[in-house]
């Protein structure tokens, strides 16, 4: 009888543990600065990669708590502190401030940041290669270099660029230096235009009338969020626009290389599930996009009177030159 | 078709729950970033309140302190040198700005929009870059971390919070000596009758000029610490910063009675506490009741709006 009894208090113990454990669901803090597009895309991408890649299905055995500062510094601590309190198992911080919130919030509680565009100057990993401590994520650095060249393969004559940018932003500040400097190696001038809001953007453009041979736009935030301003301006003037997120390829837009943020997000995922299976933040290496997409927008050539045939030949050719040089490039065109 | 993996407990992870922080620390955290905002609070109440001059430099001059606490870290001169330094900026800022409406006489509000406006260029030249690190992972010692260092068996967040109650503190008494002195009284003076005050042979614009430098120090000082609080300064920190240090002064004084200038500065700095606190409270069980991320600032708005109804509400409805 005591035996029995022994077994069924076994039992029992045993049902209830694994019951809990069966509950004990990870729980993932996710916060980002602002809500914006390309920020909610991240989001939405880790969420959806983390479900269909690696098995992480919301409320069955993963918990979000997903989190916006909307643009407020001070709030952007206050979410880092709650997600300390509440014991997340990980902190996925999107964008510059939110990440070095979170990692001035814990040293334990591993951290992946994404859309951080310079990860060493803010002060989140020591190295690149080996972040150490509990930081690892993905840099958002465009690949500035590749878009210029772009611009000057499909414009061989072209001799000034043009481009617009928020000196507020500290992405963009990093981006428009290397912009800079890629100019200079292929022999070409660049024209710069700053605003400090949306309100901005239109005039900026204008001044830029005249001076250039084409405008290139990088992922400055608040650019992009005027984006059909520049659109207007450049089909008006017949100046090729040239975009670095293909997200936001819309009005007066010729073309846009660059990463999908739906796609950052997915490998952000990556990194993400590789620390939920037990390998240390520290000794992942700081990530930058795998894939690039290539995408134009057949109205804008029609008014631009380029031909979309021979625009095709060249993409190709220049799909070809990046496939040589180890870079996947897709192909689209804007419906 | 992807291999769901065997559900992983929190546990999977080694050394994930050490030193996640309870309850407890969590409110000593929110209070903490209330004492922060409280330095703020305090010289946002010099200029509202004791001069009754709507100072919107505020916006401006608490990023300008973080920047040029930042620049003097990164030029190598230690966090003392950097607090002092803010504090001589904001001072500027305040003097400019009292410059503008004493001299120039342009309006108030106008005067503090208009160097707000120019810092917002200043900073991002001080900086060089919108958004600087000051990390430990770049070599910077900030108070904090040197506080940590000093005392290294008391946990970290305790020494915080005893520092910065230390610091508030000694700030509060020492604006109340201040405020106590001939100028203090003055400056009080200044703000319930101009004309009063002038004919007891006191330049009220000197007054007005001492009072906002005083405060735009104050706020310097604010943006200083809480660079060194979060570890990095960035070029809209000072988004929102007047109205949080002015609804900061207002519910101390709804919370706590007394027109003492002692019962005053301290209604200041509980008021930014609580205020700051159920941000945070928000924040964290607002999602008990259905609220979402997006909600907060509504929920800021709608708290402030209760408190400042809360007298009105309790004479019409308290007597019946």
């Amino acid at each position: 009888m005591r035996k029995i009894g022994i077994v069924v208090l076994v039992l029992f113990v045993l049902g209830v543990s694994l019951g809990a454990l069966a509950q004990d669901k990870v729980k993932i803090g996710i916060m980002q600065i602002v809500d914006h597009p390309a920020l909610n895309a991240v989001r939405q991408g880790f969420i959806d990669a983390m479900k269909e890649v690696y098995g992480y299905v919301e409320g069955e055995n993963v918990e979000y708590d997903a989190q916006s500062a909307q643009g407020d510094v001070a709030t952007a601590n206050t979410i880092a502190r709650k997600f300390v309190t509440e014991k997340v198992d990980l902190i996925v911080s999107i964008a510059t401030p939110t990440s070095q919130a979170a990692v001035n919030a814990t040293r334990d509680i591993p951290i992946v940041f994404s859309a951080v565009t310079d990860p060493v100057s803010a002060g989140l990993v020591k190295d690149l290669e080996k972040p150490g401590g509990n930081v690892t994520g993905i840099s958002d650095m465009t690949p500035v270099a590749r878009q210029i060249a772009l611009i000057k393969f499909l414009f061989p004559e072209a001799k000034r660029i043009g481009t617009l940018y928020n000196a507020g932003e500290v992405n963009s500040v990093v981006t428009n230096e290397l912009a800079k400097k890629a100019c200079a190696e292929l022999g070409l001038e660049l024209v710069e235009a700053t605003v400090a809001s949306t309100a901005d953007v239109a005039i900026a453009a204008q001044s830029l009338v005249g001076k250039v041979d084409a405008i290139y736009v990088s992922t400055d935030n608040t650019v992009v969020s005027a984006l059909d301003a520049v659109g207007n301006v450049c089909l008006a003037n017949k100046i090729p626009l040239i975009l670095a997120d293909p997200t936001t390829i819309g009005k007066g837009a010729l073309c846009a290389l660059g990463f999908d943020y739906y796609l950052h997000g997915r490998q952000t995922a990556d990194i993400v599930a590789r620390i939920l299976k037990g390998e240390k933040p520290g000794d992942i290496p700081v990530e930058f996009a795998k894939k690039l997409s290539l995408l134009v927008n057949p109205k804008t050539v029609d008014a631009l009177g380029l031909s979309m045939g021979d625009l095709e030949v060249k993409v190709q050719q220049f799909v070809e030159e990046m496939k040589k040089e180890g870079v996947e490039v897709t192909f689209g065109k804007v419906e | 078709m992807t291999e769901r993996p065997r559900v992983r407990g929190p546990a999977s992870y080694a050394g994930l729950r050490k030193g996640a922080c309870g309850i407890r620390e969590f409110f000593l955290y929110s209070v903490q970033e209330g004492l922060l905002f409280g330095i703020l609070a305090l010289g946002v109440f010099i200029t509202f309140r004791c001069l009754n001059f709507p100072d919107l430099t505020v916006d401006g001059s608490y990023p300008l302190g973080a920047a040029v606490f930042a620049l003097m870290m990164y030029r190598g001169y230690g966090p003392i040198a950097g607090v002092v330094g803010a504090l001589a900026a904001g001072a500027l800022a305040g003097l400019f700005t009292g410059v503008l409406h004493t001299f120039s006489r342009i309006p108030a509000l106008l005067s503090g929009i208009l160097t707000m406006i120019c810092l917002y260029s200043i900073n991002l030249r001080i900086m060089g870059r919108p958004n600087i690190s000051l990390s430990e992972n770049l070599g910077h010692r900030t108070i904090f971390v040197i506080l940590r260092d000093a005392f290294p068996t008391v946990p970290e967040v305790y020494v915080r919070f005893l520092f910065l109650f230390a610091l508030l503190v000694v700030l509060k008494f020492l604006l109340d000596a201040f405020l106590q002195t001939e100028i203090g009284l003055s400056i009080r003076a200044t703000g319930d009758n101009e004309t009063l005050v002038a004919t007891q042979g006191i330049n009220p614009d000197d007054m007005k000029l001492i009072g906002i430098s005083l405060s735009n120090a104050l706020v310097a000082l604010s943006g200083a610490m809480f660079a060194q609080y979060q570890s990095f300064v960035d070029i809209n920190m000072g988004i929102g910063m007047v109205i949080s240090g002015l609804a900061s002064v207002i519910v101390g004084e709804v919370l706590l009675r007394g027109k003492t200038i002692f019962v005053m500065t301290l209604q200041v700095i509980v008021g930014s506490v609580v205020y700051r606190l159920a941000t945070a409270v928000a924040l964290n069980w607002g999602y008990s009741i259905g609220f979402k991320p997006y909600d907060l600032k509504l929920f800021t708005g709608i708290l402030v709006i209760i408190i400042l109804s809360f007298p009105v509400l309790k004479e019409k409805f308290g007597k019946a």
